[in-house]
């Protein structure tokens, strides 16, 4: 019998992933999927309550955020290809002009 | 009366006069000589004549009692801070005094100071003028409030005329001197004012006597010196009124803090004759004099301060023995006088020690003034440069024979009416080393000061300029020696006006009951040291001298070296002055400009340093500052709110 | 008791764990992207363990669907894949598995540890018994009408925030 706890511990080790992922990924693209991670993580958190909860209402959040997800990796894709245009190297540790 | 009680009431314009001609004078006339000299004397002639007919009021109503009016100037919580005037018989005879002595030495100080240079002359006159008020409001004042602040005025203005001539080193070192000496007197006077306040929340003269008795019935606040014991009211009162008396130690140059009078002669004569001979040295002894009521109530004290003052009268008057400046003996001699009429107050003879304070003032300002004279005309101070003098400048020699006269205590001049009433005094009592004290000094004196008179105006001239006198010099000399002539007249054995003047209550005046045996036999002793002072130095003054100082050559050393306080005093001085600012350099130095003001800087230049390497440029970097920070902020709230502890205790963790 | 359910559930959340490992550790960026879209597929799967059918519908359409295409059209673009030859990760790897770690520690504590107020559930019904999506369908339109609307209009923006951001300089107008 799978209860709300199941469902939490794995949205939480998918997102503590997603997090590894965004602080170690040397490559930009790479950091966006490990951001992808993240937010199903939270999808998971979201619908099961939602269905533990007897509401719907984690169905419609899930779903706005789904769609605002993708329209967020739309233009951090965009982003990506321009800074590759303009530095020719999407390496995270590489783009660092505000060094000290 | 109501008429005349108004007058008595604006009692406080006697010292305003001067005040206000020091403050036209600094602020206006400073370039003008006639104008200020003369906005000073018409001053001081205002207050004198204003002070004569306090006088005569007072005389008219002997029987009154004291005119008191206060008002509530400041207040601190509970605390009253009243001003007010207080005219007694005593105060309104003082005023007088003060104010008349006053006029007779500005005026003599108009020819005196003529050599200086305008902007000098003016300054003294401002000064003068200063001192003048702050004297004439110290003698009016009805409480220590009052009475403190006027103390520290006059002491201020002591301070500005002794440092006179400032360029002069040794003028301002002695002006320094003579302001912290009497600081630590004033100390001592403050914290016994204030523990009086403590004890009986009040600090007028008049109410404070009737206020220690009930203290000492039922005593609201007590003290401990030793933590645990605490002083019984008896010796609460009495240490009070000592440290009252100390600032009265201060100002009188009494000994141990007698040390700053002689480095005082620095200033011109004039300010010595007014300052450290009439007036300002009398203030001590009219403050004890005024509050006598309260130093009755602890014959302890009463006892130290006789001891002190008969102490002081014998050590300065040997120390005058050895002195060559005029003025240096001049001043010992004042010393020695103060000591005197400390004895006489603390004998119980109220009106004896204050006669005496006003005799004193007579003669020792016309001492001063003829030596002054004389060292106008020849330039020096040594009495080995004079001579023969009498016959140079007569006027200045018959008036200083008056004034020594009256010193030595020879009939009929009024040296002698006052310090026999205070030998009889002493006689009668039962203390021998005082009177032993007594008679050396009696003889001492008089010794002293015809040594000077027979070196300096008798035997021969040692000079080669011819000395002349000068009109404006002379006529206060003459003035001031008729009344140390007659002066001596109020207060005779058979009709003692003044004491009669003075209280309405007897006070001891019961102990003249011998009074003729003492006098004859002083007046033998200093017949006798007149005597021996002719021999010795009338015709051949240097010889004898010489062989004298061969002859007690420890005893002159001795008295040279002035018994060696001064070194004491200096010795301590100098070790808590080199502990203090070594101690203030090194809190400066080290601590606040190292510690506190470079600390700071380099901290803040040390963690710029290391804390730049934060700045990496990258913001997983930054991401991964951000996750540990929140997990050690969840950590630090759970810990808290005690939520990680609580949730221990359900066990069951999974499902 | 071991049901169905929750064989089904280990089996796909296994399949989610490891396919997320490999997204944040493969070298190979591509490899990467693909893994992705066996963990979305995956979380559909969970969705629909969870009675949201229309929710797995819309990720595997959407996400499993056009933001892997893109996300890998933009790995194409960037040349990415020539670029690792050694280490794709960071300095920080072992700062931040240690945070990471002790982050859902805490966090797996505290969520465990919390008494959820939920209410008795029904008997389990069958996935083709339930009503999610018609609730989904009369909540869209009724209640959440407005945000749906604006989600839309979020969506136009995004795409042209895309556009812009992502032509060529020396594009005038003529760029789409």
């Amino acid at each position: 019998m799978t209860g709300i706890n199941h469902y939490l511990v794995l949205s939480l080790i998918l997102f503590s992933i997603g997090v590894f992922g965004v602080l170690t990924r040397r490559s930009a693209i790479g950091i966006l999927l490990s951001l992808e991670l993240m937010l199903n993580a939270v999808n998971i958190n979201l619908v099961a309550f939602s269905h533990f909860l007897e509401s719907i209402t984690g169905h419609i959040f899930a779903i706005f955020l789904i769609a605002v997800a993708a329209a967020e990796s739309c233009v951090g894709l965009a982003i990506i290809i321009c800074v590759y245009r303009t530095f020719k190297d999407i390496r995270a540790d590489n783009i660092n002009l505000l060094k000290w | 009366m109501s008429g005349a009680t108004c007058f008595v009431d604006y009692a406080w314009m006697v010292p305003f006069f001067p005040f206000f001609a020091f403050i036209l004078i600094s602020l206006f006339t400073v370039r003008n000589r006639s104008l200020s000299a003369f906005i000073s004397i018409t001053a001081i002639i205002l207050s004198t004549v204003y002070a004569s007919a306090i006088l005569y009021q007072r005389l008219l109503d002997v029987h009154e009692p004291a005119v008191i009016r206060e008002i509530t100037w400041l207040t601190a919580g509970t605390v009253e801070f009243p001003i007010g005037i207080l005219v007694n018989n005593l105060s309104a005879a003082m005023l007088c005094m003060v104010s008349f002595i006053a006029l007779i030495i500005q005026i003599y100080s108009t020819s005196y100071m003529e050599n200086e240079e305008e902007t000098g002359f003016c300054r003294y006159f401002a000064f003068m003028s200063l001192f003048a008020a702050s004297m004439l409001g110290l003698v009016i004042s009805p409480n220590f409030f009052q009475i403190y602040i006027f103390w520290e005025l006059v002491g201020l203005c002591s301070y500005l005329l002794i440092g006179f001539w400032y360029n002069r080193p040794a003028a301002a070192s002695a002006a320094r001197k003579a302001f912290i000496v009497t600081r630590f007197g004033d100390t001592g006077f403050l914290i016994g004012i204030i523990m009086l306040y403590m004890m009986t929340h009040s600090f007028s003269f008049d109410a404070i006597p009737a206020l220690i008795e009930s203290y000492r019935i039922n005593p609201g606040m007590i003290w401990s010196i030793i933590p645990g014991q605490y002083l019984s009211p008896d010796s609460t009162i009495s240490l009070v009124t000592f440290l009252i008396f100390c600032g009265a130690i201060g100002k009188s140059a009494l000994f141990p803090l007698h040390v700053w009078l002689p480095d005082a002669m620095e200033g011109p004569t004039p300010v010595s004759a007014l300052i450290h001979a009439a007036t300002m040295v009398a203030a001590g002894v009219y403050m004890v004099a005024q509050t006598y009521d309260i130093f009755r109530t602890s014959p302890q004290t009463l006892l130290i301060i006789a001891h002190i003052g008969g102490i002081t009268a014998f050590m300065a008057a040997t120390m005058a023995l050895a002195q060559n400046d005029i003025k240096l003996v001049l001043a010992y001699s004042t010393m020695s006088h103060l000591g005197i009429m400390t004895l006489a107050l603390g004998m119980g003879a109220l009106a004896a020690g204050t006669f005496h304070l006003m005799t004193h003032a007579f003669f020792k300002a016309l001492l001063f003034l003829c030596a002054g004279s004389v060292i106008f005309a020849l330039h020096t101070n040594n009495i080995w440069e004079m001579g023969n003098l009498r016959k140079s400048m007569r006027v200045t020699g018959a008036t200083f024979l008056i004034g020594a006269l009256a010193l030595a205590g020879i009939p009929p001049f009024s040296g002698f009416w006052s310090k026999d009433e205070i030998i009889a005094v002493v006689f009668a009592s039962p203390h021998l080393l005082l009177k032993i004290l007594a008679c050396l000094t009696v003889f001492i004196t008089s010794f002293y000061i015809f040594r000077v008179y027979f070196v300096a105006f008798f035997s021969k001239d040692r000079y080669d300029i011819t000395p002349h006198e000068y009109p404006v010099m002379t006529v206060p000399l003459i003035i001031l020696a008729i009344i140390s002539t007659v002066g001596g007249f109020v207060a005779t054995p058979w009709n003692n006006g003044f004491a009669a003047f003075l209280s309405t209550d007897p006070a001891c005046e019961g102990q003249s009951v011998s009074y003729l045996l003492p006098s004859v036999i002083v007046l033998l002793i200093s017949l006798f040291a007149i005597g021996t002072a002719y021999s010795l130095y009338a015709k051949d003054p240097a010889h004898y001298e010489e062989l004298l100082r061969l002859r007690y050559k420890a005893i002159y050393s001795i008295l040279t070296g002035r018994y060696w306080i001064d070194d004491f005093w200096n010795s301590i001085v100098r070790v808590v002055v080199a502990f203090l600012s070594t101690a203030a350099s090194f809190i400066d130095s080290r601590i606040i400009d190292g510690l506190l003001v470079n600390g700071s800087a380099h901290l803040a230049d040390e963690a710029g340093k290391y804390l730049r390497f934060e700045e990496s440029g990258s913001v997983q970097h930054y991401a991964v500052i951000i996750i540990i920070s929140i997990v050690i902020i969840l950590l630090a709230v759970g810990i808290i709110h005690g939520f990680f502890a609580t949730e221990l205790l359900y066990g069951a963790l999974m499902r | 008791m071991i049901t169905v359910e929750t064989v089904i559930f280990y089996t796909l959340s296994a399949i989610i764990i490891a396919a997320a490992i490999v997204v944040v550790r493969a070298r190979n960026i591509f490899y990467a992207g693909l893994s992705l879209a066996v963990v979305l597929t995956g979380v559909a799967g969970v969705f629909l363990l969870l009675r949201a059918e229309f929710l797995a519908g819309m990720q595997v359409l959407i996400y499993a669907g056009a933001v892997i295409v893109l996300i890998l059209f933009a790995i194409m673009l960037t040349q990415g894949i020539h670029r690792f030859e050694n280490e794709p990760h960071n300095r920080m790897q072992f700062l931040a598995l240690l945070s990471v770690i002790a982050l859902s520690s805490i966090t797996a504590f505290i969520l465990l540890v919390h008494k959820w107020p939920l209410p008795v559930r029904k008997p389990i019904i069958p996935v083709w018994e339930s009503l999610n999506t018609l609730e989904t369908g009369r909540i869209l339109v009724k209640e959440f009408a407005l945000p749906f609307e604006l989600l839309s209009v979020l969506l136009l923006a995004a795409v042209m925030g895309a556009m812009l951001i992502a032509r060529k300089k020396g594009e005038g107008n003529d760029g789409n």
